[in-house]
């Protein structure tokens, strides 16, 4: 593939604004968040986030690769935008939450982070009781997330990737400052069976999502690729071994149990299925994955670069 | 060019798609506690009476102060804190106006008992929740998001069992409850 046309300023303002707009939306829902999960107890805050570190663990660690071909030398440099989908299911948008001790029932069905309405319940043999939990701040079948990726290499086969996001403070405790970062290694195992006619080699990435004192994120993902490629389409799979964590840290204004409340939550994949295609266009490249695990998750975008 | 439009359209997309995923509005239940601690004089007389002012508003963060909605209450709690050995009973009032208050709720025990919170969901055989006051407690929670000035008028009278009272003894009711608030795009 030829080198790509540079980027012209104009664009790269247009592409740092689209991303600082599109992270400013998702920590816009971080002040609905922080004002909903406030107000729970750690046990209920872990059932009504659960599906949000299984979905944004399982995009995080997509995306990575786009084939599994890496010169053994020679300048690698690609520029991409990488778009994440995971899909919410039903069974995320609800759970069984734990009402206040001695109510009866003691639990009850209510909104996720990803459902609708919050379900209000009255106790069974006391009526004027009553409790409710918070709506949900999502409303979506999908938890999208984007990144911009950069790919290095090549240096006996092995390349480098980076993705990185950074959105400042805005206002006094609205937006806090958040970066999204990640990095990885991926190196050719094609080079050493050059008999073999696909192209082949693994890669090891970690991640990290910091957004405040409230949120932060890890992941890691490892695993091996596949790819092929034929004219202008290069087919690519891969199986992954994953794991992410999602660590809340907040302060309870729950009047039984207040206080400062740490979280952590796993994700639901720990192993992955990866098949996609990519299409080269001369300067450019588009692609697309999906992913099947635990959680079923889409991946795409475009690339600049060799 | 054409790649400049895909671009820009694959990054409109995300964007759409990241933004208006987000509820305009959500209501989220805050927590409303209301309570007062009455101090019990020390001395021969083992009487006590005591009264509080409750606003509202004031128990809740200030953002969510004028986004309160319904509201709704799920708990009462008697306790007390402080060395004593002997009884205690009384009533906990309640009223809109410092000369309307009607009884909330009787409570009679040890005073141990009462060292651990006493309570509506614990079926708590110290307490009994009286239906005049939880009808104003009620109406008052339901005023709340027409009159975010709203305030409640707490009262205990009750005895303890043995005199001299010690110095330093407290009873305390705590009520429980939710609003909820409408958290929107143009709150936070």
């Amino acid at each position: 593939m030829s080198r790509s046309n540079q980027v012209v300023p104009g664009g790269m303002l247009f592409l740092f604004g689209t991303f600082l707009l599109l992270s400013t939306a998702t920590a816009q829902s971080q002040g609905k968040l922080e004002n909903a999960l406030e107000q729970f107890s750690g046990p209920a805050a872990q059932g009504y986030m659960q599906p949000v570190a299984d979905l944004f663990g399982a995009n995080m660690n997509s995306g990575f690769y786009h084939s599994a071909q890496i010169s053994r030398w020679g300048l690698h440099l690609s520029f991409d935008i990488v778009g994440m989908i995971a899909v919410v299911s039903e069974e995320q948008k609800s759970f069984e939450a734990p009402a206040p001790a001695g109510f009866s029932p003691a639990t009850f069905k209510t909104a996720t982070i990803f459902g609708s309405t919050g379900t209000e319940i009255s106790h069974a043999t006391i009526p004027s009781l009553k409790y409710r939990g918070s709506d949900g701040v999502f409303n979506t079948s999908d938890f999208p997330l984007a990144v911009p990726q950069l790919t290095i290499g090549n240096i006996w086969g092995t390349q480098f990737i980076a993705r990185y996001v950074f959105i400042p403070k805005i206002g006094e405790e609205v937006i806090p400052e958040s970066n999204l970062w990640g990095i990885g290694v991926r190196h050719s195992v094609s080079q050493y069976l050059p008999d073999i006619p696909v192209d082949l080699a693994v890669g090891v990435y970690y991640q990290s999502y910091k957004s405040g004192d409230l949120i932060n994120f890890t992941g890691l993902s490892y695993g091996a690729q596949v790819s092929k490629s034929i004219s202008i389409v290069t087919f690519y799979g891969g199986l992954s071994a994953e794991q992410s964590t999602l660590k809340l840290h907040y302060t309870s204004t729950d009047p039984v149990v207040p206080g400062v409340v740490d979280i952590s939550l796993d994700g639901a994949n720990t192993f992955r299925f990866t098949g996609g295609l990519s299409l080269s266009l001369g300067f450019a490249k588009i692609f697309a994955d999906a992913n099947f695990g635990s959680v079923v998750c889409f991946s795409g975008g475009i690339g600049f670069g060799n | 060019m054409k790649i400049k439009l895909v671009l820009a359209a694959l990054l409109i997309m995300l964007l759409n798609t990241g933004s208006s995923c987000i509820n305009d509005s959500i209501l989220v239940a805050v927590n409303l506690p209301i309570s007062a601690t009455w101090s019990i004089n020390g001395g021969n007389n083992p009487n006590f009476s005591e009264s509080t002012q409750v606003t509202l508003a004031d128990q809740i963060d200030e953002s969510y102060r004028d986004k309160v909605e319904k509201a709704r209450y799920y708990d009462i709690r008697v306790s007390v804190a402080g060395a004593y050995s002997g009884n205690v009973s009384g009533t906990a009032n309640i009223g809109l106006s410092p000369t309307t208050s009607v009884p909330l709720l009787t409570f009679n025990g040890s005073w141990d008992d009462f060292k651990t919170p006493q309570s509506l969901l614990g079926s708590s055989p110290h307490i009994t929740a009286q239906p005049a006051g939880v009808a104003v407690l009620v109406s008052a929670l339901s005023s709340f998001g027409n009159n975010p000035a709203m305030v409640v008028y707490l009262s205990a009278n009750g005895s303890v069992s043995q005199t001299p009272v010690p110095d330093g003894l407290t009873v305390t009711v705590e009520i429980f409850a939710q609003v909820d608030a409408q958290v929107g795009s143009g709150g936070q």
